[in-house]
């Protein structure tokens, strides 16, 4: 038997929804449910959203703004976890054979009390730890752009500032720099910055990359080749060369690391206040100093 | 899928075939007139969504602009996964919590009383369209979720299940929160049948 809708009855959940995709699809004959008074808010709703466009003018000129700001992509990883490493990472077996090397390795170095006081004392700076197991990779060399750049949570300057707890710095050193072409707010908290700028003779690879990390992100570096300690703004720093296999991750979140091999031939690592700062790059150690005393 | 709003009358409609979302994402990595392809198609959505949420034409362009910008930039992470809308809804859903974030940490309280009071008489409600903005005003003094919902569902034009993605719930969930919304709306707006006899 049919039954009249009840002009007060209203529609079910299921029912609204029936009748809002039947509005948007524009189909024909709506359900029942639009002569009910939510059914016929529902479609006074879709009706004022149907009306309300972005101002013409302002909308030529946001195209323009667009197509102005448009550069071509690089292609990025969906998940920080998914960063591509080296074809050898790649093999699960040769991975877990690694990493689990490199563990017994830093076992065996932590089971000795005077080593482990001598790496306490020596190789952890701000939230970075350096880990001296020795991982067998390939030459020296600068690390290849798409390394840094298959990185999560690219944004814009203004956007990772937004998002960053702490004010993201840049050197003024070299005159030339200008703004990174680059930027990550790293989705650890939202607690971590990656600022890279291009080399513009070798648009493919980092001139500098500059992470920007609070203490509540962690760094482990397995096995660079060097470390030296030196100084910036007269704090202790170190400076380490590459390759490396670098971990970073949130303290509260263990179990979403960052791995990435770093083929970088030198990066300085130094603190100011609470936050951590790596310089990755191919310069001398007292021209990544300079840099890193630039920062304002 | 996605639900569009329909076709505005009067309006010309190009019946060739065009390329979906997920092509055009993929093609404005190396193509800036696909991405402006792409801004075209959905600016308006985008504008309209923003628009109820932050109850001011301003804002809501300049949210729409920001929404943009940062998926010009973040371009290469939509992997085609669901409806590049639900995505560009996504990155302008945190556009507008930014917004109203600061807002509510810049008003002062009587400025934010007044806000929070639109209430348009019923008469002015039935004699006078619905506008976005309007709607937006009261849309703040009902429960945020419901008021995501709504602002997803039916003025972004997404799908039940679309918006619970963007929103981490159920496609139940989100029938059950525009309904919700849909009400208190009505009450809010006095536009009930009784106020209206």
């Amino acid at each position: 038997m049919s039954q009249e809708p009840a002009m007060f009855d209203q529609p079910s959940p299921d029912e609204l929804d029936t009748l809002i995709g039947a509005r948007l699809r524009g189909t024909g004959d709506l359900p029942d449910a639009a002569i009910r008074p939510d059914g016929a808010l529902a479609l006074a709703l879709l009706d004022a959203a149907e009306k309300s466009r972005l101002d013409t003018a302002y909308s030529a000129t946001l195209e323009e703004r667009l197509r102005a700001a448009w550069r071509p992509q690089p292609r990025v990883s969906r998940s920080i976890l998914r960063i591509p490493l080296p074809t050898w990472t790649r093999r699960p077996r040769a991975l877990a054979a690694a990493i689990l090397l490199v563990l017994a390795l830093l076992g065996a170095l932590l089971a000795v009390p005077q080593t482990r006081a001598a790496i306490a004392a020596l190789l952890h700076i701000g939230s970075v730890t350096i880990i001296p197991t020795a991982p067998t990779l390939g030459a020296n060399e600068p690390t290849p752009l798409p390394s840094i750049l298959d990185l999560a949570g690219q944004t814009t300057l203004a956007d990772a500032q937004r998002h960053t707890p702490f004010h993201i710095r840049l050197p003024n050193y070299p005159a030339d720099l200008g703004a990174p072409q680059y930027v990550f707010a790293q989705d650890m908290d939202g607690k971590a910055v990656v600022l890279v700028w291009v080399d513009p003779q070798h648009p493919d690879r980092a001139r500098l990359a500059l992470n920007e990390l609070s203490s509540d992100i962690y760094v482990y570096k397995f096995a660079p080749q060097v470390v030296q300690e030196t100084q910036v703004h007269g704090q202790r720093a170190l400076w380490t060369t590459g390759p490396y296999l670098l971990q970073i991750g949130s303290v509260s979140d263990q179990h979403n690391a960052l791995r990435r091999l770093v083929t970088a031939s030198h990066t300085l690592i130094w603190t100011e206040g609470n936050i951590t700062y790596r310089l990755e790059s191919d310069v001398s150690l007292e021209e990544a100093v300079h840099i890193a005393e630039s920062l304002h | 899928m996605t639900e569009g709003p329909g076709v505005v009358p009067g309006e010309i409609v190009d019946e060739s075939p065009l390329p979906d979302d997920r092509a055009l994402a993929h093609a404005a990595r190396t193509d800036r007139d696909a991405f402006a392809q792409l801004y075209r198609r959905h600016a308006d959505r985008v504008y309209r969504y923003l628009l109820v949420r932050l109850a001011d034409q301003h804002l809501a362009q300049d949210a729409t602009a920001q929404t943009f910008l940062v998926a010009l930039e973040r371009l290469a992470t939509y992997r085609g996964e669901g409806e590049f809308v639900s995505w560009l809804l996504g990155i302008a859903r945190h556009k507008a919590a930014d917004v109203l974030r600061a807002r509510r940490a810049s008003l002062p309280l009587e400025a934010a009383v007044a806000v929070e009071s639109p209430q348009p008489r019923p008469d002015q409600v039935v004699e006078t369209r619905l506008r976005l903005d309007e709607v937006g005003r009261a849309l703040r003094s009902i429960a945020p979720e419901r008021a995501e919902a709504l602002a997803l569902r039916v003025i972004g034009g997404l799908s039940a299940a679309e918006a619970g993605v963007v929103m981490g719930k159920s496609e139940a969930a989100v029938k059950m929160l525009v309904s919700r919304a849909v009400r208190d709306l009505r009450a809010r707006l006095a536009v009930s049948s009784e106020d209206e006899a």
